[in-house]
């Protein structure tokens, strides 16, 4: 083994002797040639890498237009959504309005229409007229919510306790019971004022006024401690009432147990 | 409806009924010089006092009396001044001819001052009276005193206490400043900086206010140092305390609308009270029984007054419904007898002072001149404070309700955003 | 979007190995001196090599010194174009707080920087003319501040980074009182934070 391993290496070196100096140069000469085509595949491909690169920084540029104009779209569309919104709530607000002055016209032409009757001709045996000859429901809600401003709490129950004995299907009859739950409140009878809140709510769930009892049910009903009931309450209001105001309210009002 | 003059007097005075002679015969035929509205205002003559202290006391009194709008306060010439107060008892004569109901005499004494009044029509001495005063070279204190003499004075007289010891904080050049009922002892309020509109506590010695930067509530004794009650990001404006002074309600927004919320007093959680819904709500006043809150909104589109409850309940819109594109109702201030509230209105490109009446709604136009701002009731719900600027800059302003009658209370700087204190005990 | 971002990724990678690829094949090339024949040939080769590369550095120090200075005036004008376009009022109608597509215009220029310096935060000033309730203009001018932060989180700046004020009539920009003067004092201001020297020029 080790006679063969010198024998071949001698055989090299002898090769590498008996090179002569024209196969260097051919070496060299192949070694430059192979040289310049590398080179010019390099520039082949630097030329292949600055198109692609090329073509990246326009697609990126494709992107970045596209991303923009979607991005301003968004913004415009967020915004127009915002506005929509808003406008909404304006026009929710303002038939709330409408409809709370129309119920004061309503009393007034209920006043007037009285007045017009006001000698009402007795014709016997007429028994159709089952209309009260008293004031009709939006009047003596009316006059009751004046009493009660005016600071007269008793004189607006009675009127209030009349509108719902009388005209227990008017739909004001929720607003009265509030009311009259309210009269309590001024006469600081919470006790009572509770009660009642709590009658709002059994009677009149679907009324929008449901919520406003609830809240303020659940309200006095923490102050009175009973922090786990007015817990119960608040969130109710937020799962049976979420669109009010009462629902925002008491969001917060859960936030802070 | 006026109340009888001296039937008044004899129910403040029980004590000392043998001094009175109450007889209904002043409401009529007091007119002599008089100028304003003389059928309902009883006539009153100051009697001059020799020294000079106390011409200046019957100066005050009498500039008191008349700014209360109440009593007509008869003017003396000099030679009416000499004739009118022999020595010894009054001219009855001359001041019946005058037309005053009643004569007045306050003089100062080494412990205070001395009240007198006189009822024309008995010839008798109708009400004598010792008040403790401090010296007269401490004058803020002096002036206090002798404007609570004023006041009750008033109430003697017309059963309704008068409002001269009271003050009106107001801003003027991003200080809050001071100023007496009467127009003295302007100065302004170490402290507060880059102040937004204040308000006083019930108790007439310590204030809330709102400053724009840093963004923050303040609460704050007068003369003492602040409190911070709320800060943050956005905008923290309007505070006013609730009428049992625990609790400061104040408008906060930052992103989303600005609302209404409630702290108490002494500093803690804030908790909302409006649902705006990204609507501005600001400028809270409270109904006196602190059940109800006025405020300014903008949630049909342009600013209006509504009212709700104290626990942001019941909503409604107080003014009359406009959908104008023009409407702008701004300032509520609700009275102290609970019948008014005062705001102000674009009329014509210019704010004008109105109120509105909680029972009936009814309206009523207080002003007409110039533009008129930031309405504030005095404690006897019938003056008000306001700026306007009629005089050509920014200035406050009193007038009377019922009558219309309006006197310039600041000059100099243009001021902003004021603020009627409740009756002030001493100083 | 998702299969053009791959697609995109694909590219960026590929010419990163491409570029890779040519460096490997280029450093090995560069002194092929056989030892010991033709001496005073390749010895003539190499100098006038040298030569060149020299020249070529020399001329690609030139060129890059030249770009650097043109770079920098270019740099100094984008800082100062970057700062202006930040601190750019916008403007409002009378008793609005809705954008003008003149205000949209300049939101849009500001989100752009914003959004290539990560690191700058932004305060916004509303402010409002003197006509009207001291205290309606203060939630008026927050108002304004609010909707421009809207608009500018919209265009994808991150919540956290604009925040919002108001000093609604209290600084006018202008004293005057005619309407000129008024629509000078409608408007919303900006503070930037943050900024620590030089801000990244936006890509445009």
């Amino acid at each position: 083994m080790r006679r063969l391993a010198l024998l071949s290496a001698a055989v090299l070196a002898l090769g590498g002797c008996v090179a002569s100096k024209r196969d260097v140069f051919l070496l060299q000469t192949q070694l430059s040639t192979m040289q310049s085509a590398a080179a010019r595949a390099d520039t082949a491909r630097s030329a292949q890498v600055a198109a692609v690169l090329n073509q990246i920084v326009q697609s990126n540029d494709s992107v970045r237009a596209v991303s923009a104009r979607l991005a301003k779209l968004q913004s415009t569309v967020a915004t127009d959504h915002y506005e929509m919104g808003r406008q909404i709530l304006q026009i929710q607000e303002l038939s709330g309005q409408s409809q709370r002055r129309l119920q004061e016209l309503r009393a007034s032409l209920e006043e007037r229409s009285q007045m017009a009757a006001a000698p009402p001709v007795p014709v016997q045996g007429d028994t159709t007229r089952a209309v009260p000859s008293g004031p009709g429901p939006a009047q003596l809600f009316q006059s009751s919510l004046d009493q009660l401003r005016r600071g007269s709490a008793r004189v607006a129950r009675s009127g209030f306790e009349e509108l719902l004995r009388t005209y227990p299907r008017s739909e004001d009859a929720p607003e009265a019971m509030i009311y009259i739950a309210e009269t309590y409140a001024a006469e600081r009878n919470q006790v009572a004022a509770d009660s009642v809140y709590g009658l709002v709510v059994q009677r009149y769930p679907s009324s929008p006024k449901a919520a406003t009892a609830l809240y303020k049910h659940a309200i006095s009903i923490r102050a009175a401690g009973r922090t786990a009931q007015a817990r119960a309450a608040f969130e109710r209001i937020v799962r049976e009432y979420p669109r009010s105001d009462e629902a925002s309210l008491a969001r917060e009002q859960l936030k802070t147990f | 409806m006026h109340l009888p003059f001296f039937r008044v007097l004899a129910a403040v005075l029980v004590a000392a009924p043998s001094l009175v002679v109450a007889q209904d015969t002043t409401s009529r035929g007091v007119r002599i010089g008089l100028t304003y509205d003389p059928g309902t205002k009883p006539g009153v003559v100051v009697l001059p006092v020799s020294t000079a202290l106390g011409d200046s006391v019957a100066a005050i009194v009498s500039r008191d009396l008349d700014l209360g709008d109440r009593i007509t306060v008869i003017p003396l010439d000099a030679s009416a001044s000499r004739a009118v107060a022999r020595a010894g008892a009054p001219n009855w004569s001359l001041l019946a001819q005058l037309g005053a109901a009643a004569a007045i005499q306050v003089t100062p004494t080494p412990s205070g001052l001395h009240l007198a009044v006189y009822n024309v029509a008995t010839r008798q001495t109708a009400l004598i009276r010792d008040y403790v005063a401090p010296p007269a070279s401490s004058v803020r204190a002096w002036r206090s005193a002798v404007h609570g003499l004023s006041d009750e004075l008033e109430q003697s007289l017309t059963g309704t206490r008068g409002i001269s010891r009271t003050r009106v904080l107001f801003t003027r050049g991003g200080r809050l400043w001071l100023i007496d009922s009467d127009g003295h002892g302007e100065s302004p309020l170490a402290g507060a900086v880059t102040p937004g509109s204040a308000a006083w506590h019930p108790n007439g010695r310590t204030i809330t206010y709102s400053t724009y930067v840093p963004s923050q509530i303040v609460v704050q004794d007068i003369g003492g140092r602040g409190r911070t009650v709320a800060s943050g990001r956005g905008v923290f404006i309007s505070p006013v305390f609730t009428p049992d002074g625990a609790s400061v309600v104040y408008a906060h927004g930052e992103d989303d609308g600005v609302d209404l919320y409630s702290v108490p007093a002494s500093g803690g959680a804030a908790r909302r009270l409006s649902v705006g819904r990204g609507s501005d709500n600001v400028s809270p006043s409270f109904s006196p029984d602190g059940r109800r809150i006025a405020f300014m909104s903008g949630r049909a589109g342009h600013p209006e007054i509504y009212t709700m409850d104290a626990d942001g309940t019941n909503v409604d819109l107080l003014t009359p419904l406009d959908v104008g594109e023009s409407a702008y109702r701004a300032s509520p201030d609700w009275s102290s007898d609970g019948r008014l509230v005062a705001f102000q209105s674009r009329i014509d490109g210019q704010f004008q002072l109105l109120t509105v009446g909680l029972r009936d709604r009814a309206l009523k136009q207080l002003t007409s001149d110039g533009s008129n701002d930031d309405p504030s009731w005095a404690p006897d719900a019938r003056h008000l404070v306001f700026v306007s600027n009629r005089s050509g800059t920014r200035q406050l302003w009193v007038i009377d309700a019922e009558s219309g009658r309006a006197r310039q209370l600041t000059r100099g700087a243009s001021v902003r955003l004021p603020s009627w204190s409740p009756r002030l005990g001493e100083p | 979007m998702n299969a053009r971002s791959l697609v995109l990724t694909l590219l960026a990678c590929s010419s990163f190995a491409a570029l890779e690829g040519c460096r490997r094949k280029v450093t090995p090339a560069a002194t092929p001196v056989p030892a010991g024949v033709d001496a005073a040939a390749a010895q003539r080769r190499a100098d006038a090599q040298a030569a060149e590369a020299a020249q070529r550095r020399a001329d690609s120090i030139a060129a890059a010194n030249a770009a650097a200075s043109r770079d920098a005036a270019g740099d100094r004008q984008a800082q100062l174009d970057m700062g202006n376009i930040l601190a750019q009022r916008v403007y409002f109608d009378y008793d609005r707080d809705q954008l003008r597509d003149d205000g949209a215009a300049v939101l849009d220029a500001k989100s752009a920087v914003l959004q290539a310096n990560p690191s700058i935060t932004l305060v916004v000033t509303g402010h409002t003319d003197e006509r009207g309730t001291a205290e309606y203009n203060l939630a008026l001018g927050q108002r304004r501040a609010a909707t421009v932060k809207r608009y500018m989180t919209g265009k994808g700046v991150a919540e956290n980074r604009v925040s919002t004020q108001s000093l609604g009539d209290s600084q006018p920009a202008s004293s005057g009182g005619d309407e000129s003067a008024y629509q000078q004092n409608r408007r919303a201001e900006f503070e930037v934070r943050g900024a620590s020297g030089i801000l990244v020029r936006t890509r445009d």
